[in-house]
């Protein structure tokens, strides 16, 4: 009896033993400013997905940078090199965050600073009258007796969906919807995905995604199908989609899923190409970065990123100002919208 | 006193080498048992797809465990499973919670008996599935999805003390050739299904080692306390690291009372 119980003492205390250990299954981490670099460099040489695409040279990138990097004489330099040195790949989704102070480093183009003529206060004061109740996401109203209004600035958050039935059951008597994404910079892909499938009644695939999963640059999956699936009361009748530049991401995802479906008419200008899905990524001191891991395609498999997705009916002057004209500001001095002045005289022709 | 003690323990096994020896002839040493055990658990775990760190986190777990003898083979079947939240051993990273289960299956032939020791030789079907979700220390607190799956197979060991008051076992399982299906990078609604691949022990290598002890409570009721480990290495594009173990306690009952 002694001897089993010395025997279940030793065992329960080698158990309690072991089970308290710290076991090292990897070297300990090194946070110098040649491991950050190195780290970063090949997380991003692993992750990133449009290395081909978009005919990224990472071995040169990081032969200049890497000297940059290591000769930083503090931190903030080392972060900013750091951060720069991601910006190379010209990619939106893609940033750099060098501690929770810090600011976040990401890529921008030219024409993301530009001028651009869509201003919500002219909209809303000109265009849209407030006889139906908006929801916390949507700005919801009328263009004229017929013609339902609903601007959608973001696709931030999630579970909001059903905000769109709200939107729809009080535009239930719209003989057409005109659905306004212009600035919207996306969000969460779920939830727009949720949101278009409020415009269609039959199921469909609006798009397709190569996923990065190796560690060759040219490692992605194949095309796997982006699927719309009708949500909530469907509206089918005529909607009109008005996009610029300044959509981004998630709303682009929602253009996606519209913009094949029948009744939807897409007017405006080109979206701003970028489609990247990223993911955060951790190196060893708390700095965190963002990396796009897939490819968005068009269903005839055109990539979104970089070339954006076309309206059917493109508007003269809603593009960004690039170089001021006489004729460029003719509208903005008007304080007219010239997309929906378009989308009247749309909607204006009689129901198909 | 001493005499006593000696005339006391000399009926006991009087009483019991019969049944030793019945039982030692067939494959698992003794009728089919069933156990049930609760404990508690340390996951170390490095996957370098998540973060470039090792984490650690203890919490409790479930285990349920049995034994047929199949004519010459003693089928064991083993599963168990538990939630845990890790936080990182070193640098400053996330954290993460841990949802994961680990089941095998061994089919083991003894091939030395003795009255009282049994030593058995098999193959073992192992299994480890692991959901990680990582929160990150970016502004937004973001969290993703990571995925690890390893199905091994290989050999497999036991060695066996009996008297007939305590039972002390000891096993080993190597997975020998693996199929894994290890996220690459986040789980999305895009590749929720597994990407499998074969695996060699050159680049994914797996054990499990075991112990058990049970004190018979009665003629079919045993107390128990077993300690088991469970380790892989996968050294893909992104590498693995884990580490399982855990201390159970519990209780195991053998059928027909036909113990040892």
């Amino acid at each position: 009896m002694n001897s089993m119980r010395r025997i279940t003492i030793a065992l329960a205390s080698i158990g309690v033993m072991a089970a308290c250990t710290d076991p090292t299954l990897v070297a300990p981490l090194d946070t110098s400013r040649a491991a950050l670099f190195d780290e970063l460099w090949h997380e991003t040489d692993l992750t990133y997905s449009m290395f081909e695409l978009k005919h990224v040279n990472w071995d040169s990138i990081g032969a200049v940078y890497r000297p940059r990097a290591l000769a930083a004489p503090n931190d903030a330099v080392l972060g900013s090199v750091l951060g720069q040195m991601l910006t190379e790949l010209h990619d939106r989704h893609v940033s750099f965050t060098a501690g929770s102070s810090a600011a976040t480093i990401s890529y921008h183009a030219p024409e993301d600073f530009a001028p651009i003529d869509f201003d919500t206060n002219i909209i809303d004061k000109q265009y849209v009258s407030q006889t139906a109740p908006s929801t916390p996401h949507l700005r919801v109203g009328w263009l004229t007796p017929s013609v339902g209004y609903i601007r959608i600035a973001s696709f931030a958050g999630g579970g909001w969906d059903g905000e769109m039935d709200a939107a729809l059951q009080s535009l239930e008597k719209a003989d057409r919807l005109v659905i306004d994404i212009r600035g919207n910079f996306g969000g969460n892909y779920e939830l727009a995905v949720a949101v278009a499938g409020r415009f269609t009644s039959a199921p469909r695939t609006f798009g397709y995604a190569r996923l990065r999963n190796g560690p060759s640059h040219d490692d992605l999956t194949d095309y796997i199908a982006e699927t719309l699936t009708p949500q909530g009361r469907p509206f089918t009748g005529p909607v009109y989609l008005l996009t610029n530049r300044r959509v981004y991401s998630a709303a682009e995802d929602f253009t996606l899923a519209l913009r094949g479906l029948p009744n939807v008419t897409v007017v405006g200008d080109t979206t701003g190409g970028s489609s990247g899905k990223p993911i955060v990524r951790e190196l060893a001191n708390g700095w965190t970065y963002e990396l796009s891991t897939w490819i968005q395609y068009t269903p005839d498999r055109r990539a979104v990123e970089d070339a954006g997705l076309p309206p059917a009916v493109v508007v003269p002057g809603s593009q960004p100002k690039l170089t001021t004209t006489a004729s460029n500001t003719a509208s903005s001095s008007a304080k007219r919208d010239v997309v929906l002045d378009r989308v009247l005289q749309l909607t204006a022709a009689p129901l198909p | 006193m001493f005499q006593k003690f000696i005339v006391r323990r000399a009926l006991i096994l009087c009483v019991a080498s019969p049944a030793l020896a019945r039982a030692q002839n067939v494959a698992c040493g003794r009728g089919n048992s069933v156990a049930a055990s609760a404990g508690i658990n340390q996951s170390d775990r490095a996957d370098a797809s998540i973060a470039p760190g090792q984490f650690q986190g203890r919490g409790p777990v479930a285990t349920l465990s049995g034994e047929i003898n199949v004519h010459r083979v003693c089928a064991t079947a083993f599963v168990t499973g538990g939630a845990r939240s890790l936080t990182p051993v070193a640098g400053t990273f996330g954290h993460e919670r841990l949802l994961d289960g680990y089941a095998d299956i061994e089919g083991l032939v003894p091939v030395l008996t003795t009255s009282r020791t049994m030593l058995s030789l098999g193959v073992a079907a192992q299994t480890s599935l692991a959901g990680t979700t990582h929160t990150f220390t970016d502004p937004a607190h973001t969290t993703s999805t990571f995925r690890l799956g390893v199905l091994s197979l290989g050999p497999a060991v036991r060695a066996t003390y009996a008297t007939p008051q305590l039972r002390l076992s000891g096993g080993l399982a190597i997975g020998a050739a693996s199929l894994v299906d290890h996220s690459y990078g986040a789980v999305w609604a895009h590749n929720l299904s597994p990407s499998l691949r074969f695996a060699w022990p050159n680049t994914l290598r797996s054990a499990s080692a075991s112990i058990d002890l049970e004190h018979a409570i009665t003629r079919s009721l045993s107390a128990r306390i077993g300690y088991r480990a469970y380790g892989m290495r996968f050294d893909d594009a992104r590498s693995v690291r884990t580490l399982s173990q855990s201390l159970n306690l519990g209780f195991s009952l053998t059928r027909g009372g036909e113990r040892r």
